[in-house]
């Protein structure tokens, strides 16, 4: 509900600080408001950003203090995806990566039915004869193509250590059981930190949170989402670089264009200064390095300056936000596939863009074909885990087709 | 009106469509199969009566195929009197999903496009895609009120575009005719034609937006008898089961196979396959043509408001399907009248609906702009094809019979012939009980109720019964042999009015063989012969076994004391009544000096009054009727009606049992009635001048 309200919220400024801005302007310059263009907007955007990608995080691991790793059917024994009758198993083996293992959750799909079954799941090291865990399950609750997470004591010492699970049908048969999920990650396992330990000094919460980003960069998804996320903001800045930039004087892209060209020929002062001495002193490694370094700074920031500059104009600011949602799409296709969060965003930056760079009815409705088209060739040629793509991918070429009928109704409704 | 080029057309569309159905045009046989019956002419001619809230079915409870009542009951019944009822059905039924779909489809998509070849590949895509083709194997009902759909849109869409009353009471009474096969597809169609009004609102005028109210006061009046019958009875009715059940079809509805317009068990073969199928390639060619019409036709209003029903159509029926799959439930659990639409398959209704127009639309463009030269005259002929093949090839299973079960024709078993004339001979009220299920060809009419033994178990008798195996510890034989172990199944058997209880034909010769699901019939047979209560008797049938109950209760009897399951059998006295309705016994009380029971052995529902005066609706409804008071009627350990009737509430008089609810029927009646009485007549003489204008 928050998330949904704040979604609303960030959505809103997002809107006002676009749409209504004409109007606006004049009120502002009265108040010298220019602020709430250059700052508060801004800032609003990028909090959205951090809050719902703390949310993704959540989501991924559903507690903080919790690190993941992913697993894929490679890591099974001979997966096989059909109905896991009476006495048949799933069995895997991974090696942990860090302390506190504590949960191993498996992906399981019920064909789409209530089952009526219950599974042993056993862990055990690798080597050891016994069973570290095992308890029973009913698969009632098991969800299509969703984890079914299975708990156990944590294991402190587990970093490095080979562990094998199965899990073991007791009753199922034909038409009434469970099966292994072909969509990948086929399983993942997660480590569960105290809470004590983390919080008990700053190098310890330091290092856990280090891990914790370094395994949020190796989530496909949490990457894709984050940028999704961020992309309001970029597009924000790409307009008013564009549009409000040139209305408000002293926009902080004119200061920062500025304080880049004055930059620059700080550092032309610096390099002329070093040549100066380099001649002097033939031998001098550490004053090349540094020409070097000063050399290249200045090559960054001629780039941002032309960058900015190129952004300036309306039409490449248009073509650039276009490219950024094609591309938050095809990330959204392949690596989100199940998240309204993400659809309603892009839905809703699309229209920002429709808005105000006119983007018309023929580029709304041309960008759902190859949409259509890529559903079409996933649909046929990949697995299940295309299939879930190939979805995505015409719900987008159907969103597509809304919108620019959206389009037509109001063209038609303004005649 | 049509020139001689549109009536050849015309012709065309149904000639081809009569072509591929042929079997049902030429062959008038016994069709039966699913959830499609079969009645005896001695069970449909019962159905020429007025309608009733109450069945005669089963144990009784609210008859929710009231709506339903011109099409299910009163044309079957009155047919019947002039030929066997299977072909009344065939009449009423099989041939207007083929023929008035034709028809219907290819008048809208000529009335928009303005062309003949556009109404013909309106006619193709709407009566043969996927979806029609399927649920024509079963859901009559259902294709039937789908196939008036265009014609109540055409009427309605030339209202607003001519601002003619005529045709907006035209399009109620053709909503009418959509609600009397099938109601859902009648809200569907309502919620179309209101959208259809607000999305001209721009373009037509304040008078012609109030005049198209008429539709909806014309479609109220005629349906108000069932309207008011089921929802304004001071909430006896409303509660229905129909309205609690559970979302399904999550497992097979998905955006792709709804763009695509293939209904799950679609095979690439074109017929149907068992679980879900894979989506053909060639019907991929059908949402490009169908959206790149859309864009083409952007700036004309009918073709986008077409459009909007189709991606509406694909939206609803790939239900948990990306994008937003949770809308559905949501809008099951909050839109009023949504709860109706627990299975999403009845918005493919939309997709084909909007397919047709926009397919006939393309098809039309490319006919007249492509005629330049030689090869744009070659193309533009293959391109037409390449638009109608996906629907020609759906025909195939149809032609070659193999499509579904619906197909072919059955022949009744002679023992269930001989076994209608053994029931029918016998004029008192009881009921017969099949185990497990209840066969096609199994006679029934309102005084001789057939129970269907494994629904029972687990409806009305689940609670008494209360097996509870599932998984691999289920049967079906251990869920209805459960029943006769109780201490109180001779009883409960007897309470209920069950006589006899059959074991019906391994019916092999019409390909439906019961017990393939339920468990062979011998362990059946064994079973029910091991009952000391239920003894055989033969009357000269091969196959069948009937085992009589010999104490079975009349319909209407009195005991001294509550009757109850769980107590030793108490002698109990017939009451003859007359039966003047489902929902009206009278019967004739003598002197009484002590508390009686009257006991009714029809479920139990509040609804149920007993009155010392004659029964006038009016004053039911008025609530001038006297009851006897309420706190004297409750349900027995049978879940039948009980009435304690005490010596200073009874005296020696005519009592009339009654259905409360019914008085609400009555009212809704009167005022259908008047308004068929006004709106037919008007619609009739006035056509040929609103037809000629136009």
């Amino acid at each position: 509900m928050i998330e949904k309200a704040l979604l609303i919220l960030i959505v809103a400024s997002f809107l006002i600080g676009v749409f209504r801005l004409r109007n606006l302007i004049s009120v502002l310059r009265i108040f010298k408001f220019k602020i709430i263009y250059a700052f508060v907007v801004p800032i609003l955007l990028f909090s959205m950003w951090v809050y719902f990608s703390t949310k993704e995080v959540y989501r991924i691991d559903n507690v903080i203090l919790r690190l993941t790793s992913e697993y894929s059917q490679r890591n099974l024994d001979n997966p096989v995806f059909t109905e896991l009758t009476q006495g048949e198993k799933i069995q895997g083996k991974f090696t942990a990566q860090e302390n506190y293992l504590g949960i191993v959750a498996v992906r399981f799909w019920n064909f789409f039915r209530l089952n009526d079954d219950d599974v042993t799941f056993r862990l055990r090291e690798q080597g050891q004869n016994d069973w570290y865990y095992q308890n029973k399950y009913k698969v009632d609750q098991f969800q299509p193509h969703g984890f079914f997470t299975f708990g156990f004591p944590v294991i402190p010492e587990s970093t490095g250590k080979t562990y094998v699970f199965e899990v073991e049908s007791t009753r199922g048969f034909p038409g009434n059981a469970v099966g292994l999920s072909p969509v990948e990650p086929a399983f993942v396992v997660h480590f569960k930190y105290p809470r004590d330990l983390v919080t008990s000094s700053l190098p310890n919460l330091f290092n856990f949170f280090t891990r914790k980003f370094v395994e949020l960069l190796h989530n496909y998804k949490f990457i894709a989402s984050s940028f999704i996320y961020f992309l309001p903001l970029i597009i924000y800045i790409l307009y008013f670089n564009s549009n409000i930039g040139k209305t408000i004087k002293r926009s902080f892209v004119r200061l920062f264009v500025q304080n880049l060209e004055v930059k620059i020929k700080k550092i032309d002062q610096e390099i002329d200064k070093q040549i100066f001495v380099l001649s002097h002193n033939l031998n001098s490694l550490i004053l090349r390095l540094k020409i070097l370094i000063n050399k290249s700074y200045k090559l960054i920031i001629w780039f941002c300056i032309i960058l900015v500059n190129i952004l300036k104009d309306e039409q490449s600011s248009r073509q650039v936000s276009q490219l950024l949602i094609y591309l938050a799409i095809v990330l959204d296709i392949f690596w989100i596939r199940h998240n309204d969060t993400t659809v309603i965003l892009l839905i809703s930056l699309w229209v920002v863009l429709i808005k105000i760079y006119n983007v018309s009815i023929k580029t709304t409705y041309l960008s759902a074909l190859p949409l259509f088209l890529l559903s079409f060739i996933t649909w046929y040629v990949g697995d299940m885990n295309l299939q879930f793509s190939s979805e995505r991918s015409l719900a987008w070429s159907f969103l597509f087709v809304n919108i620019a009928t959206f389009q037509m109704v109001i063209k038609l409704n303004k005649k | 009106m049509l020139d001689r080029r549109s009536w050849l057309a015309l012709f065309v569309s149904i000639f081809i469509a009569i072509g591929a159905y042929w079997i049902w045009f030429f062959k008038w046989d016994i069709y039966t199969w699913g959830d499609w019956g079969f009645y005896f002419p001695e069970t449909s001619r019962e159905f020429v009566a007025s309608p009733q809230v109450w069945s005669s079915s089963f144990f009784g409870g609210i008859d929710i195929s009231l709506p339903l009542y011109p099409f299910v009951r009163l044309l079957p019944g009155l047919l019947s009197y002039m030929m066997p009822a299977f072909k009344a059905l065939h009449i009423i039924y099989f041939l207007p999903s083929v023929a008035i779909c034709s028809i219907s489809s290819f008048l809208l998509a000529r009335y928009i496009h303005k062309s003949n070849l556009s109404g013909f590949i309106g006619s193709l895509v709407y009566t043969f895609n996927t979806y029609f083709l399927i649920i024509r194997g079963g859901h009559l009902p259902l294709v039937n009120a789908f196939a008036v759909a265009p014609l109540a849109i055409l009427a309605f869409l030339h209202g607003l575009r001519s601002s003619r009353t005529y045709f907006f009471v035209l399009s109620g009474v053709l909503i009418s005719l959509s609600a009397a096969y099938e109601v859902r597809a009648a809200y569907l169609l309502f919620s179309l034609l209101f959208f259809l009004g607000f999305f001209y609102i721009r373009v037509v005028s304040r008078k012609t937006l109030f005049k198209s109210l008429t539709t909806l006061l014309t479609a109220a009046i005629l349906n108000l008898y069932w309207i008011l019958g089921l929802f304004l009875s001071g909430g006896e009715t409303t509660d229905l089961p129909i309205f609690h059940r559970q979302l399904y079809g999550a497992g097979y509805s998905h955006i792709v196979r709804s763009a695509v317009l293939q209904l799950y068990q679609w095979g690439s073969d074109g017929l149907i396959g068992p679980g879900i199928q894979p989506t053909p390639k060639y019907l991929w060619t059908i949402p490009f043509f169908v959206f790149l019409e859309l864009y083409l036709s952007r700036k004309n209003r009918t073709i986008v408001y077409f459009g909007i029903v189709s991606l509406a159509g694909i939206f609803f029926s790939k239900m948990l399907s990306q994008p937003f799959p949770y809308f559905y439930q949501w809008m099951f659990d909050h839109f009023p009248g949504f709860s109706i639409f627990r299975e999403p398959s009845k918005f493919f209704f939309l997709i084909a609906l909007g397919y047709s127009v926009l397919l006939s639309g393309l098809a039309h463009r490319i006919w007249i702009n492509w005629h330049n030269t030689s090869i744009q005259k070659i193309f533009r002929i293959l391109l037409i094809i390449l638009i109608s093949a996906p629907f020609l090839l759906n025909t195939r299973g149809v032609i070659t019979g193999k499509l579904g079960e619906l197909l072919k024709p059955r022949q009744i078993p002679q023992d269930y012939i001989l076994l209608k004339q053994f029931v029918l001979d016998q004029p008192e009220f009881f009921r017969t009980l099949y185990f497990p299920y209840s066969p096609r060809w199994g006679i029934w009419t309102d005084s001789k109720p057939a129970l269907n033994g494994i629904s029972l178990l687990q409806s009305d008798w689940s609670k008494l019964n209360n097996y509870l195996e599932t998984g691999l510890d289920y049967s079906y034989i251990g869920e209805i042999s459960n029943i006769f172990k109780k201490d109180f199944s001779d009883k409960l058997f007897d309470m209920s009015s069950v006589k006899y209880v059959i074991i019906p034909l391994q019916d092999m010769g019409n390909n439906d063989d019961m017990f393939a699901i339920y468990g062979s019939r011998d362990s059946y047979q064994n079973l029910i012969e091991s009952q000391p209560f239920l003894r055989k008797i033969n009357i000269g049938i091969n196959q069948l076994q009937i085992y009589e109950n010999f104490e079975h209760k009349p319909h209407l009897y009195l005991t001294t004391q509550p009757d109850s399951i769980y107590t030793a059998t108490i002698s109990a006295t017939k009451i003859s009544s007359i039966r003047r309705s489902a929902t009206e016994y009278q019967f004739k009380l003598g002197e009484i000096t002590d508390t009686v029971y009257l006991n009714f052995t029809d479920l139990y529902h509040p609804g149920w009054k007993i009155s010392p005066e004659p029964i006038s609706w009016l004053n039911v409804v008025l609530g001038k009727q006297h009851f006897i008071p309420d706190s004297n009627h409750f349900p027995n350990t049978a879940l039948m009606n009980t009435f304690a009737l005490t010596p200073s509430t009874i005296t020696p008089q005519i009592y009339t049992l009654y259905f409360r609810p019914q008085a609400y029927l009555e009212l809704g009646l009167f005022i259908s009635a008047v308004g068929y009485v006004f709106i037919l007549p008007y619609l009739l003489l006035t056509s040929s001048k609103n037809f000629l204008h136009d």
